[in-house]
């Protein structure tokens, strides 16, 4: 039952993300709807790893068997989450040169290249 | 003496950063020396490499973190020759595009050769890893790398433009791959290919697992440019500095389909349902869609940067048709006709980078005639243009008639057509302009006033001197495609695809270090129709050529009616490129739906 729920919800904030990337018309707004998109992974990585009763895992002082959520997935969020830093970081900056260089964050002002 | 995979990873990433802490330091012929050194250092360990493991996958486990039971505990590099010769090819290319920077690229600061090696270490690491979340993380690595380097003109509007529509679009890919690792990983609690491949072996094709090959699928598309997921490619190409565009078009691009066949090969051909006919014609159907719409796009475009970049497109498409046959000799044709086409549409970017460097322009309509006194540049243009039309004995040529074979087999006789097709127009589109530019032919037209619709940007790289070393890094190149279909590498490349795409080796030899049997299957015939057809190519793109540039001289009648069914075709396709970072996801969201709409409904869920 939660495996399902964590689908539908990551389904759905990959959707609201893209949706967000499709109808933003500003640029910083489109960067954020980015790191919702990449919300999705951080959940789904998160919930395929869950164990309904599992502590966390840190296997010090606890008896062997001890249910414990995969420390993986774990590992795996936190790389994802230095890889989304890095992007943010580096989308960002290229937002504030738009805004230098065409005065505007509206995506339909930022069209030098077309056809 | 056995080398360690890690070890061209490891250089490039080393030099990058002590490039980047003694960056002030250094003077500008320091860091181009170092840097051209390490790439084709980095170049070198990984031919050794493809050589050594020729004999047996070299496998290397992070940490000593041994499998046990059939289980990866740790990471792997598994190298086998085609990891090892991609990232042997990539780091050519570098070291090409690196020497052609150290004339065009005047204002490169040291972080210039810095952000080149970390997306050199980003190709290295996405050939040899054997693992599927480090496989994301070298793509991310190369990703965000020719991110800031496509951004590299900052001071310019287009730069910025092509950057945020590269960077986002395919971050919003990475991040779909990302899902697919997410849900294989779910389902099978693996994330070592070898172990992967093995959980998956019989499976049925259920939702998850599909939603998984069809997130991956797309995910990896959008670098590679399939159809419809392709929009932000002429955009980052246009301006990009050009021994970039060089990296872009040569191997970048590419790897989007190494990877997917490296992931198709390795976990997903144990899946019953993705073994047979109709998963196979899905991916040839949408190499040749691909295909033929890159070279129709390139048939329609003026700007020599983007025109190349839509016939990297059109390539990519028939890369895909080689994969797509799921026929190890299949893939062995793609092989050889990655490193043709990369040879060749370097030496072509080499080519409009000199252009640049010259006149400032890489429009062939303001361009005319102003190249007749570059004979060698002329003569190396026209070259990689009948590379590009898989002119034998050009490496393409061995590759497209292997690709064509493979189809045959596979039961798609008409991709071979399409193939025909494809390299004929977008060949007319290169021929069109270099006769324009080097040899002033067809009309010279009044530069029109810039219509609203299609405004450029000219004047990237002002600091660019043109030097005679440039040429003759275009005239290597373009002898690199020649080597490719003469050299006798076809036993080794054909090979290298059977081992690729053994699957049950693949696993035993990762994860027990079996030793791979010798496979002994016999070369593919190049029959006289692959040679009728690639010559008809080439015939074709001339002809094709031919009458863009005298269609002035045709009676009015045929010229009204060429025009009056040419002309709704052309608009549509150029107002589709509308180059709205909106309008480019809008696409990839269309691409994903209708990919996994495809696939369910043909291949069917199982």
């Amino acid at each position: 039952m939660s495996g399902l729920v964590v689908y539908a919800v990551a389904g759905w904030l990959l959707l609201v993300g893209l949706y967000g990337l499709i109808s933003s018309r500003h640029l910083v707004h489109q960067v954020l709807c980015v790191n919702v998109v990449q919300a999705s992974t951080y959940l789904l990585l998160v919930g395929l790893g869950y164990r309904t009763g599992g502590a966390a895992p840190i296997l010090k002082d606890v008896p062997q068997g001890t249910p414990v959520v995969d420390p993986v997935v774990q590992a795996l969020v936190l790389t994802d989450i230095v890889v989304g830093l890095a992007v943010t970081a580096m989308l960002l900056a290229l937002c504030l040169q738009a805004y230098k260089r065409f005065g505007s964050f509206h995506p339909d002002r930022i069209r030098e290249l077309r056809g | 003496m056995a080398l360690s995979p890690v070890l061209p990873v490891a250089v490039s990433l080393l030099a990058a950063t002590g490039l980047c802490a003694l960056g002030k330091h250094l003077s500008r012929a320091w860091a181009d020396g170092v840097s051209i050194a390490v790439s084709a250092a980095v170049c070198v360990l990984s031919a050794a490499l493809a050589v050594q493991s020729a004999h047996g996958r070299i496998v290397t486990w992070f940490g000593g973190w041994q499998p046990s039971g059939g289980l990866a505990l740790g990471v792997d590099f598994a190298v086998d020759p085609f990891g090892a010769g991609t990232a042997a090819f990539a780091a050519l290319l570098v070291t090409a595009a690196l020497v052609f920077s150290v004339w065009h690229i005047e204002s490169a600061g040291r972080l210039f050769h810095v952000l080149m090696l970390l997306f050199l270490a980003g190709m290295e690491g996405f050939c040899l890893t054997g693992d599927l979340f480090n496989l994301f993380v070298f793509f991310e690595l190369l990703s965000v790398s020719t991110y800031a380097l496509t951004a590299f003109q900052i001071e310019e509007r287009g730069p910025i433009q092509g950057a945020i529509n590269f960077a986002v679009s395919n971050t919003v890919g990475s991040y779909l791959l990302l899902l697919g690792i997410a849900l294989l990983y779910g389902q099978t609690h693996a994330l070592n290919l070898a172990q992967l491949g093995r959980a998956l072996q019989g499976a049925p094709l259920g939702g998850t697992l599909l939603a998984a090959l069809v997130l991956i699928t797309v995910g990896l598309g959008v670098k590679a440019a399939l159809w419809p997921l392709h929009f932000w490619l002429p955009d980052a190409h246009t301006v990009a500095p050009t021994p970039v565009s060089v990296l872009f078009s040569g191997i970048m691009v590419e790897l989007g389909v190494f990877g997917l066949a490296r992931i198709y090969w390795t976990v997903f051909a144990g899946v019953p349902a993705l073994r047979g006919a109709g998963f196979s014609s899905l991916l040839i159907a949408l190499g040749v869609v691909t295909a033929l719409w890159g070279a129709g796009m390139a048939l329609l475009e003026p700007h020599l940067k983007r025109l190349l970049a839509f016939s990297t497109m059109s390539h990519v498409g028939i890369l895909l048709i080689g994969l797509g046959t799921l026929r190890a000799d299949g893939l062995a044709g793609a092989a050889l006709y990655l490193l043709g086409h990369g040879f060749a549409k370097a030496a072509l970017f080499v080519c409009a980078g000199i252009l640049l460097s010259r006149f400032g322009s890489v429009d062939s309509e303001a361009l005319h005639g102003k190249g007749r006194g570059m004979g060698w540049t002329g003569l190396v243009f026209l070259l990689g243009a009948l590379a590009l039309c898989d002119l034998p004995p050009f490496g393409t040529f061995l590759g497209r008639a292997w690709v064509e074979g493979a189809a045959g087999h596979a039961g798609s006789h008409l991709s071979a057509w399409a193939i025909l097709l494809a390299s004929a127009v977008s060949g007319a589109a290169i021929l069109h302009a270099g006769a324009r530019i080097f040899l002033g032919m067809g009309p010279s037209r009044e530069p029109e006033p810039a219509e609203e619709d299609l405004v450029r940007e000219e004047k990237e790289e002002r600091g660019a001197r043109f030097s005679f070393g440039m040429p003759v890094v275009a005239g290597l190149l373009v002898l690199g495609a020649l080597a490719v279909g003469v050299l006798p590498l076809r036993q080794a490349v054909l090979r290298g695809a059977e081992t690729f795409a053994d699957r049950t080796g693949y696993a035993a030899e990762v994860l027990e270090g079996a030793r791979p049997l010798p496979k002994e299957e016999p070369l593919p015939r190049v029959e006289a129709k692959a040679r009728a057809m690639a010559l008809g190519s080439v015939a074709l793109a001339f002809f094709l050529a031919w009458v863009g540039l005298y269609r002035s001289r045709f009676p009015r009648g045929l010229q009204g009616a060429l025009d009056s069914w040419l002309e709704p075709v052309s608009k549509l396709l150029r107002r589709l490129q509308s180059g709205r970072l909106t309008d480019d996801v809008t696409w990839i969201a269309m691409g994903l739906a209708s990919y996994g709409g495809l696939l369910a409904w043909w291949v069917g869920l199982g």
